[in-house]
């Protein structure tokens, strides 16, 4: 039961390690707001840990950390009528933080990618992100949102259909 | 050639966290870890992680404080390393809480633990009024800290997410008071009558405080739920997952303690369980009708009293008392109005019995991913 209970926290601590940064990533192109993706992210793998301190069993740690960070944002959503960027930039708001100029190729994509997603239905985001942030596949898509392959499919492809719409317009208006 | 998307998101995937901030958040979660560890032996895997993990990158001083903050985790009121506990091992992690959301559930966890050492005091007998006054203070103190956090919650309008630490709070208090009054029936073989006497004092008079700070988030849970009038499907439908996993972590808590409780112990908690879960159906035909408010709450009801049963058993399991869930129950509170009237409670009552027996109506939880 020792040797059970160490190979839990070793183990979680290694998700950590590995997933901080990808779950970081998928929260902050998802509510575009660099303070909030950090305390969801945070509150990902806290929940998780209670979860885990309760002996509730966890087949897909992976998986299941990407749900608990999907309805923590859903929640935030919910809570939040979330401002459009342009508002948020009239406040003085920059997504990306002082920290992201280090690197200014980073920066300018990470802005152009919020600005796109801006654009676009909440429920095509999710999925643009876990497919082309996260790399996940539809499948693994399907299973954090629990859906159907075959919906989630539909989805990303209406999702990529927009986002090239978006992308011509934006050539075409420069 | 890459297309511009695709070449935009490569680049879009180098945002990570800073390499300092992701080592501090991680050292927020190896304390939690800490607090909350698994089941029973976790805290010697704890002590074999730090171990193995190094100093985590605080050098040599930490881990002589973390061995003393770790030694400290099982005192109580009165050891010599409590302060330690209370002043240093909980402070870090109250500074380290970040959001409102998270600091009210903090503080309710430490009324918890205030209430667990009070209990394990009271089962050995050791209770007197020093202590219990000592305790009543920090458990009032936190009561108005997580007051206080629902106020500010309220006051940001998040008021589904004020009434749910409101709800929590309320069902960890009702479940202590009923552990306390059971402890209080219970004499210690080896204390002569006088300590006896005062231990037994003492626990009835925390019980007591207990109920009228249970009464007081009952107010505001109800004041709070009024407010919601109709909540969004999005809201209702959280909440289910959130009471589906409650039932699902009872249901598995029931059949690993099986072994160890008498049958009508036993009979009793299935029950409180069957009941929990047709009112976890209820909510969900709300729902289909679009009655998401009344969802909501029927959601909210039913983990009260999943979390009450849960800590009742946690204490049999902790303290070795046969778990007791006779007395005032939700059901006969007035002031929650989902509540059936009640000349029908019976009647509903009843009806669980009959289900129960008749093996119909099993909800099936799948919680694994």
């Amino acid at each position: 039961m020792k040797e059970q209970h160490l190979n839990v926290n070793v183990q979680f601590l290694k998700a950590y390690d590995d997933l901080a940064d990808p779950i970081y990533r998928h929260c902050y192109y998802r509510v575009s707001d660099r303070e909030r993706a950090r305390d969801i992210m945070q509150e990902t793998f806290t929940r998780t840990w209670e979860y885990i301190s309760r002996n509730g069993h966890i087949d897909n740690l992976r998986a299941f950390l990407y749900r608990t960070a999907h309805n923590l944002i859903v929640d935030e959503y919910r809570k939040k009528k979330m401002d459009s960027l342009d508002e948020l930039r009239d406040k003085g708001f920059d997504p990306i933080g002082a920290d992201f100029q280090k690197d200014i190729h980073t920066a300018i994509a990470a802005r152009e990618i919020i600005a796109l997603f801006d654009k676009i239905d909440l429920s095509y985001r999710e999925v643009l992100v876990m497919r082309y942030i996260d790399d996940m596949a539809p499948k693994e898509i399907a299973h954090v949102l629990d859906e159907s392959e075959n919906a989630i499919s539909v989805r990303l492809h209406r999702a990529i259909k927009k986002i090239k719409e978006l992308m011509e317009h934006r050539e075409k208006t420069i | 050639m890459k297309k511009p998307f695709e070449k935009i998101i490569e680049l879009a995937k180098e945002i990570h966290l800073d390499a300092t901030e992701k080592a501090s958040l991680k050292d927020d979660l190896v304390l939690l870890m800490r607090m909350r560890p698994v089941a029973s032996s976790a805290t010697t895997s704890w002590r074999t992680t730090l171990m193995r993990r190094g100093a985590l990158a605080f050098g040599i001083g930490v881990l002589v404080v973390g061995s003393v903050s770790y030694a400290a985790e099982g005192s109580l009121p009165g050891d010599l390393l409590y302060p330690v506990k209370i002043n240093v091992t909980e402070q870090v992690v109250t500074w380290a809480t970040r959001s409102p959301r998270r600091q009210a559930i903090w503080h309710t966890q430490l009324v918890e633990r205030r209430l667990e050492e009070v209990e394990r005091l009271a089962s050995r007998g050791f209770l007197d009024n020093i202590k219990a006054a000592e305790v009543e203070a920090r458990i009032e103190t936190e009561t108005n800290n997580v007051a206080s956090h629902i106020d500010a919650l309220e006051n940001k309008k998040e008021l589904e997410t004020a009434a749910t630490i409101s709800s929590n709070l309320e069902s960890t208090l009702r479940a202590h008071e009923r552990i306390l009054l059971n402890l209080t029936a219970r004499t210690p073989q080896s204390r002569d009558d006088k300590e006896s006497k005062k231990n037994h004092e003492e626990s009835s008079k925390m019980a007591e405080s207990l109920k009228e700070k249970r009464n007081r988030m009952t107010n505001k849970r109800t004041s709070l739920e009024a407010k919601i009038a109709t909540s969004t499907e999005s809201s209702a439908t959280i909440k289910r997952r959130s009471v589906e996993t409650t039932a699902s972590e009872v249901t598995t808590l029931l059949t690993s303690l099986s072994s160890s409780l008498d049958i009508p112990a036993r009979t009793k908690a299935k029950i409180r369980l069957e009941r929990d879960k047709k009112m976890i159906r209820e909510g969900s035909a709300a729902m289909e009708l679009k009655s998401n408010g009344d969802a909501f709450r029927l959601f909210q009801k039913a983990e009260r009293s999943l979390q009450e049963t849960r800590l009742i058993l946690e204490a049999h399991k902790k303290l070795n008392i046969s778990p007791e869930f006779n007395g005032e129950h939700e059901d006969t509170d007035t002031s929650d109005n989902t509540s059936e009237p009640q000349e029908h409670a019976d009647e509903s009552f009843n009806d669980t019995i009959k289900d129960f027996q008749n093996q119909r109506g099993k909800l099936q939880f799948d919680t694994r991913l």
